[in-house]
């Protein structure tokens, strides 16, 4: 599967070691919530980059990316009218479909934000499908928060709710400080009724689980979504295999009763 | 401090009372002072001052802020409404290790610590269920920290 090149277009700062990418679809680009693509800029190397636009615009292709190696640091140098490659979409998707009816609750830390954000817009644009939505945003500090403009139109909305802690502030920050994991215990949604979209560093995603099952959340009703060293993104290569599971193929979106044997176990 | 509230009412439905008998409310609530309430910037407490009263957060944010000559204050937590702010009552010397300043106005059930540390050392029956409820509200927090010290969302190239 050769790389299609598309179009940069939009380019914008979120943060000081993060941006998001507009690519051009002319002919139209669908992706479910939680899929991914490999992007290429060219001569540099591949990296997977998950998808963190909206669904419903099919026309654009959007990344959020941040800066943490070569290809990312190569994507960041791009510009508008420069041209990057593009394999995907690739992946499993977050369970939309499975949500209908109950309490969404989305936990998102850091960077992971960016490959829920798809799912919170359709839940945001479809929100008579779901009953209570949550989400739960954690990061660093006060200026590794992305997406802050968006975020704030979400808090503002009757119908959703938003909260946003940060590990550290100085003491002009009026926000909640402390880890996502603590703003769990008070979230109001139903645990019987409850479905739990779950992404950030694995850590964290451990204790985020160890919350919501301390809550009542069935292990069932929980997904995350795994990073792991993604190179070919169809199954063949193995770098990102997990267990008996090859993360690019059979995930990125995981049940977590499907790999939750795995995530202790240390070289898997 | 408002004293007209029926402050085992407001006590029983507080998430730190949550599963504790009637008659165990009934025996903190006689512990309570009252309910506070506190302005943007207020200070609670005090880092180096005297510990005596706990306080359950119903409304509002409070900055747990530890200050730093040099680099100045810095929020190392908050805590809003259904947590706990305080426990140095419990121990001794009796003395907060941090600042207590709130964020947005705040309210909270203002208990007297030396009152409780008495019922709970001469009631068993209220003293455990208590002290399991710390030492739950300590090991969250130190878990807490861990992950705070962990800096999980730093950039690891």
């Amino acid at each position: 599967m050769a790389p299609v090149p598309y179009e940069v277009v939009a380019k914008r700062r979120e943060t000081y070691d993060t941006i998001t990418l507009e690519l051009d679809a002319p002919d139209g680009f669908e992706f479910r919530p939680g899929q991914f693509n490999m992007l290429y800029p060219f001569g540099i190397g591949e990296s997977a980059i998950s998808i963190s636009g909206d669904p419903a615009k099919t026309d654009r292709i959007v990344h959020t990316i941040r800066n943490v190696g070569a290809v990312t640091a190569a994507l960041h140098r791009l510009e508008l009218g420069d041209y990057v490659g593009v394999r995907g979409p690739f992946g499993t998707a977050w369970p939309m479909e499975a949500a209908e009816g109950k309490d969404l609750v989305i936990v998102a830390g850091g960077i992971g934000i960016a490959p829920v954000r798809p799912a919170i817009y359709e839940a945001l644009n479809q929100r008579e499908r779901f009953d209570q939505f949550v989400l739960l945003y954690g990061a660093r500090t006060p200026s590794d928060l992305v997406y802050q403009g968006e975020v704030k139109d979400w808090r503002s909305r009757f119908d959703a709710v938003v909260d946003v802690s940060v590990d550290s502030a100085g003491s002009d920050y009026r926000g909640s400080v402390g880890v996502v994991t603590r703003l769990i215990p008070n979230a109001p949604f139903d645990p019987d009724n409850a479905i739990a979209f779950v992404i950030g560093p694995e850590i964290m995603m451990r204790f985020t689980v160890t919350e919501l099952r301390n809550r009542g959340v069935p292990r069932d009703q929980i997904y995350i979504s795994m990073e792991r060293n993604m190179q070919c993104a169809v199954g063949f290569c193995g770098h990102c295999q997990f267990g008996n599971l090859f993360v690019c193929h059979d995930g990125a979106v995981f049940n977590y009763d499907a790999v939750r044997s795995y995530l202790p176990v240390k070289e898997v | 401090m408002s004293e007209d509230l029926d402050i085992t009412a407001e006590l029983g439905r507080h998430s730190f009372m949550k599963g504790v008998s009637e008659e165990v409310v009934t025996r903190i609530g006689a512990c309570a002072d009252g309910v506070a309430s506190w302005g943007e910037d207020e200070m609670i407490f005090r880092s180096g001052g005297e510990a005596t009263k706990c306080y359950l957060i119903q409304s509002g944010e409070v900055a747990i802020e530890v200050y730093s000559p040099g680099t100045g204050s810095r929020i190392v937590q908050t805590v809003s409404r259904g947590e706990v702010l305080g426990w140095s009552w419990l121990f001794e010397p009796y003395v907060w290790s941090f600042d207590a300043r709130v964020l947005t106005p705040a309210t909270a059930i203002v208990l007297d610590g030396e009152a409780i540390r008495h019922c709970m050392n001469d009631e068993p029956n209220l003293g455990y269920p208590m002290m399991v409820r710390f030492a739950r509200l300590i090991v969250g927090r130190l878990q807490a920290t861990r992950l705070q010290l962990l800096d999980l969302y730093a950039s690891r190239n």
